[in-house]
């Protein structure tokens, strides 16, 4: 992700405490954001969603309660980069169901686990690392239709 | 932070149309569940969603919506959606919701076909 910064770009970040619906805090800035560098509104309805379930991920499985997680939206020309980031135990990406099918849902008890997928459908990279010193960041970008990708 | 959720039903004729209002995640999920359950027990076999007070719902307010259709699916009851916003149906298709319910544009549409 290691594209060209310029002086149009910018980048804001923003720190939300680990509570549930403090996505929708997030979800907001990431609509004026992608609003101001010209996503169609379809696209950002695309990266609020991918971004809400990002921050439920580090809101729930960061098991870091009272504390704060991070979301720094990166701005280019072409591409809106955003990070997620929190302070809790992590998790191994290959761990998780990246394909969840309904039919493997229904008549089980666990009917969650389809935020992973969602990211990986509605934006255009994702990267899963370890955050430092402890947590999880979760690294998406989404590009503008009518930009061509790097 | 203010995201209240609310249901509401009306019956039209022998069709259960409920009004889910606002955003739907794991709150919202803990009084839909309990509200679909009661149309059901009530010998409700015809169940129509109108999702157009609902702009947004996350992945938990998914697995409340799968547990519903658990619960149709169990009492052999007929379950529509109307009024999808184009993110909220786009989710349903992504999720493989529309496998179990159809999607209609409008409730009258949706109670036509439920005719």
């Amino acid at each position: 992700m290691g594209d060209t910064w310029t002086e149009r770009d910018m980048s804001i970040r923003v720190e939300l405490p680990t509570v549930f619906k403090n996505e929708l805090v997030a979800e907001a800035v990431a609509r004026q954001v992608a609003e101001l560098s010209g996503f169609s509104e379809e696209e950002i309805e695309e990266i609020e969603t991918a971004l809400g379930e990002a921050c439920i991920n580090a809101i729930e499985y960061s098991k870091c309660f009272n504390d704060y997680f991070t979301v720094t939206f990166t701005a280019t020309e072409n591409f809106l980069q955003i990070s997620v980031e929190d302070k809790g135990e992590g998790f191994s990406p290959e761990e998780v169901d990246h394909n969840p099918t309904i039919s493997s849902k229904l008549n089980s008890e666990y009917k969650r686990g389809w935020g992973l997928m969602l990211i990986e459908q509605l934006m255009d990279e994702i990267q899963i690392s370890q955050a430092e010193p402890s947590g999880t960041k979760v690294e998406m970008k989404k590009y503008k239709s009518t930009a061509d990708q790097q | 932070m203010a995201a209240d959720f609310s249901i509401e039903i009306q019956q039209k004729d022998d069709v259960s149309v409920l009004y889910p209002n606002g955003y739907i995640d794991f709150e919202a999920r803990q009084s839909m569940v309990p509200t679909f359950h009661d149309i059901l027990a009530k010998g409700g076999r015809k169940i129509l969603l109108n999702f157009s007070g609902v702009k947004k719902i996350n992945s938990m307010g998914i697995a409340g919506i799968l547990e519903l259709i658990e619960q149709a699916t169990k009492s052999s009851a007929v379950v529509k959606y109307s009024n999808l916003s184009r993110m909220n149906e786009k989710l349903f298709k992504m999720i493989g919701l529309t496998e179990y319910g159809t999607v209609h544009e409008s409730e009258d549409e949706a109670l036509k076909e439920f005719r």
